[in-house]
């Protein structure tokens, strides 16, 4: 068992971080996907011992998040850089190295092939300062794998990246999860974890909405009544033809656009399609609540609340 | 409007005339600064000696028509003379003044008060509060490259010191100023009459004045630290070790001359030993305005270190914020 | 991985030492430990004839060098040890290494004495050299020794110090020397008794052979004399510096910082 949550609440004064989680993650790569301010990090901090949880018990690996016998076994990769720029990046990761447990030879010899993973061994000799901020992301990222650990926690590693650094940093996770160990990715962007596991926790306001794979999820989301946008040259016809057809649950037309609710998103996508092709529509633009992320997770929010 | 075609708009509306510029940085630093609970203790503590030093002023101007309030007077004053040319001052006047005592010693006695408040209590708090607010202000911008927004914006270098110089001279302000004037209001309210003020009115102008001989170069003098380290506790620790070591070398210095005045029952008074302890200096200046140390050779070259560090911090000041642009 | 805790705390230790190698650290450490000979050597110079005893003159090198000196070397290095680190948001990459915080804290303290003592020996020495005519040895052992134990407890109580308040460390430093070391270390009361002065005042005192008559009609000077012996002095300021640095790491053992802690000083 990689994980385990019972009830986790943690309360910042009278502000809520976590809110009454609870999840069990098998071994294997999982990612952790919210809006700014969900509660992602605060959740990677109690995972990681920063934070006691107010309420509630977790476990990670089996052991109590500030065991060292748990920290030995895992790598942690922080939101905020943080690093000493007046040293070298072999210097840096050395030196976590060490504090890691490691003698000082031993030590500089799984730096420097973590610093030759993240391709970054022909300049790990200069000051962190003179690095770009993809070079520095993947220093980072060199300190938290050095040791091998079992889990490796990554908290918006794709931050800042430019596409090139993307793809190099969608690389190496992958390797590392080709070579069988987990990996605990937070982030707000869908497709960047999207290309490194299945497995998803969706977190908003503090509390856990889904979990499980992209088909559990859009099996879900179907449920739930989405908006759908249409811009088209005749929007009343189309919103009387809708009516009559049951296919949604509420229409409404401005100028020349459509906003309609529906419960049955694949047939009314049918149906459209068929009114297109028949030509008694022109429809130039449609938009479905689905596209943005923040749409995705305010449908799961009225699901939780039982609005929906 | 499709809106790939709206285009860049300029703001239509009045803008702040371009001299107010400066103010916007230093309304928000006094804005961060306030958040901390210390330094609202801070200016609540430099509200207390204001209490302390209301009490000899009432007694003395009691004493015009009381004879026992000269006696509490020069109870709550021994202390405070012992070793200073007040103490002279007063003992040539009789326990039961006349009017014409009275009144040529009035001006002296608001004036040495006056004095010992913005020398003794103030300055202590003020090494604080400078220590507190002064490091973080140029350092934390040097560190973090803050310094590229605000040169992004229409602002010269002399705005944007002028900005982080009014954050801490506001705070000085709150603490010496505003309780010397305060002090002297207080003074005014607690005398037989209002006509008082005749007699002493340049003394809120010597206030004024010698606030800006502490303000000015300690302000600077902070301010230029600050820009010397991107580690704002290392600002600190300048700041603080500055003090702590002038004083030092002022007390181990005058030890031995002032054992030696003690044991032929003299007072000693400092030369140029006072030009070690930057407290020493801002004390000679400060009498100096009050009308005390005026034959002591050794203010005007206190005034001139005052004058260097001033002109000194602002160089160092105008190199240091243009820095990291140049690099 | 077979690294102890103290080999762990070495690596910090060998780390802090390494980046502290810096012209702005090691002006002001020259600066320091080079401070109190000169102001002593002035102080002789302006004297002129007049012949500084001995026991004023171990009172002065003492006040400047076990005591000025050290505290401020070891102020600067120990009270930021935990601020640094949370200003830098670098305190999550050392918190989530097994007993990394305790390392962290421990190495820091050693970088702390380890850099200070020079300060104080060179500064001690030079003192003594300058000032001293008479029973040169004796004062060169006991001043050294003063301030080899004044960078030793110094550096603790600034270390927790900077462990409890790590926010205000600095200043509060600062307010805890005057207030309590030099201020509170005077007042011939119990409370002296729980001050590093004080103790240190006292193994001065005993070390040099000082007239105990002097403190017979001076309620300041009996601050200074106390009772015990020189290994009993010892023996208390060693227990209150272990005691210091028990409770900064059980303190910071049960604190949290995240990365949301940022000081403004």
């Amino acid at each position: 068992m990689l994980l385990s949550l019972e009830q986790v609440t943690r309360l910042y004064g009278i502000v809520i971080g976590v809110n009454d989680v609870t999840l069990t993650l098998p071994e294997g790569a999982h990612g952790i996907l919210g809006p700014n301010g969900a509660g992602k990090s605060t959740l990677l901090n109690l995972i990681t011992g920063q934070l006691r949880p107010s309420k509630g018990k977790l476990t990670v690996l089996g052991h109590s998040p500030r065991d060292p016998a748990l920290l030995r076994r895992l790598g942690y990769l922080p939101g905020s850089e943080g690093m000493y720029a007046d040293v070298s990046a072999i210097e840096w990761v050395t030196y976590l190295t060490q504090l890691q447990g490691f003698r000082a030879s031993d030590a500089r010899q799984r730096a420097c092939r973590a610093m030759e993973r993240v391709q970054l061994a022909d300049v790990q000799d200069r000051k962190i300062s003179t690095f770009s901020r993809g070079m520095r992301q993947r220093t980072r990222l060199a300190q938290a794998i050095a040791h091998e650990p079992e889990l490796l926690i990554l908290d918006e590693a794709f931050s800042g990246l430019d596409p090139i650094a993307r793809h190099t940093m969608t690389t190496l996770l992958q390797q590392w999860i080709a070579e069988g160990r987990s990996l605990l990715i937070a982030s707000h962007v869908l497709h960047e974890i999207e290309s490194l596991t299945r497995s998803f926790l969706l977190i908003s306001g503090g509390r856990l909405l889904a979990s499980g794979s992209t088909e559990e999820i859009s099996r879900l989301l179907t449920s739930v009544p989405a908006t759908v946008e249409l811009t088209l040259n005749e929007p009343r016809k189309l919103a009387a033809q809708l009516v009559a057809s049951g296919l949604i649950d509420s229409v409404r037309v401005e100028a020349d656009r459509l906003h309609a609710t529906t419960g049955s998103g694949r047939e009314l996508a049918q149906f459209l399609a068929e009114q297109s092709v028949n030509g008694a529509l022109e429809i130039f633009e449609v938009r479905s609540s689905d596209d943005s992320l923040q749409d995705v997770f305010h449908s799961l929010m009225k699901l939780h609340r039982g609005i929906a | 409007m499709p809106i790939h075609s709206t285009g860049y708009r300029p703001w239509k509306e009045t803008r702040v005339a371009p001299w107010r510029r400066w103010l916007a940085i230093t309304t928000t630093g006094v804005q961060r600064a306030w958040k901390s609970l210390w330094l609202k203790r801070l200016l609540l503590a430099a509200l207390f000696p204001l209490v302390f030093f209301s009490i000899p002023i009432f007694f003395f101007e009691q004493s015009g028509r009381d004879p026992q309030s000269w006696t509490m007077f020069e109870r709550a004053m021994r202390g405070m003379t012992r070793g200073t040319p007040m103490a002279s001052i007063l003992d040539g006047v009789p326990s039961d003044p006349t009017p014409e005592q009275f009144q040529t010693v009035r001006h002296s006695v608001w004036s040495f008060l006056l004095l010992t408040m913005l020398r003794n209590t103030q300055a202590f708090l003020m090494v604080i509060l400078v220590g507190i607010v002064a490091p973080p202000l140029i350092s934390q911008d040097l560190r973090t490259r803050a310094y590229l927004i605000y040169f992004s914006r229409p602002i010269d270098r002399w705005e944007y010191i002028l900005g982080k110089f009014g954050v801490v001279a506001f705070f000085l302000l709150l603490i010496s100023t505003g309780p010397a004037l305060l002090l002297y209001l207080v003074g005014l309210l607690l005398s037989p009459s209002l006509s008082v003020f005749w007699m002493t009115w340049d003394l809120p102008l010597r206030i004024l004045v010698a606030s800006a001989c502490l303000i000015i170069p300690t302000t600077l003098g902070a301010l230029a630290i600050s820009s010397m380290t991107l580690e704002s506790r290392y600002a600190a620790f300048s700041w603080f070790a500055i003090w702590l070591m002038g004083h030092v070398a002022y007390s181990s210095l005058t030890a031995i001359p002032t054992f030696q005045a003690q044991s032929r029952r003299e007072v000693y008074q400092p030369g140029w030993e006072l030009l070690t302890s930057p407290y020493q200096i801002l004390g000679a200046v400060q009498s100096y305005v009050f009308g005390f140390q005026q034959s002591n050779q050794w203010v005007w070259p206190a005034i001139l270190l005052l004058l260097a560090i001033t002109v000194g911090s602002l160089i160092l000041l105008f190199r240091r914020v243009a820095a990291p642009m140049r690099a | 991985m077979n690294a102890t805790l103290i080999e762990r705390i070495v690596a910090v230790f060998q780390f802090e030492w390494r980046r502290a190698l810096t012209w702005p650290r090691m002006t002001w450490m020259a600066t320091l430990a080079f401070f109190p000979p000169a102001l002593l050597l002035l102080m002789r110079w302006t004297a002129g004839s007049f012949e500084i005893p001995w026991q004023g003159a171990a009172i002065a090198i003492f006040a400047l060098a076990p005591s000025i000196a050290c505290i401020m070397a070891v102020f600067l290095w120990a009270t930021p040890s935990i601020s640094s680190e949370l200003e830098g948001r670098s305190w999550v990459y050392l918190a989530v290494r097994p007993d990394g915080p305790v390392a962290v804290l421990l190495g820091k303290y050693l970088a702390a004495v380890t850099w200070a003592l020079p300060v104080g020996l060179i500064a001690s020495t030079l003192s003594t050299l300058v000032l001293v005519r008479e029973q040169v040895l004796r004062m060169l052992v006991v001043q050294n020794s003063l301030a080899i134990l004044s960078c030793i407890a110094y550096a603790a109580v600034f270390l927790l110090i900077g462990v409890i308040v790590p926010k205000r460390a600095m200043v509060v430093g600062i307010i805890y020397g005057i207030l309590f070391e030099a201020a509170a270390s005077t007042i011939p009361a119990a409370i002296n008794l729980i001050t590093i002065q004080h103790r240190l005042r006292c193994l001065l005192v005993r070390g040099l052979g000082f007239d105990e008559s002097m403190a017979e009609d001076n309620v300041v000077f009996q601050a200074y004399f106390g009772q015990g012996s020189l290994l009993w002095h010892t023996g208390i300021l060693l227990a209150m510096t272990l005691a210091f640095l028990v409770i900064a790491v059980a303190i910071l053992r049960w604190r949290e910082f995240t990365t949301a802690s940022e000081t403004d000083t």
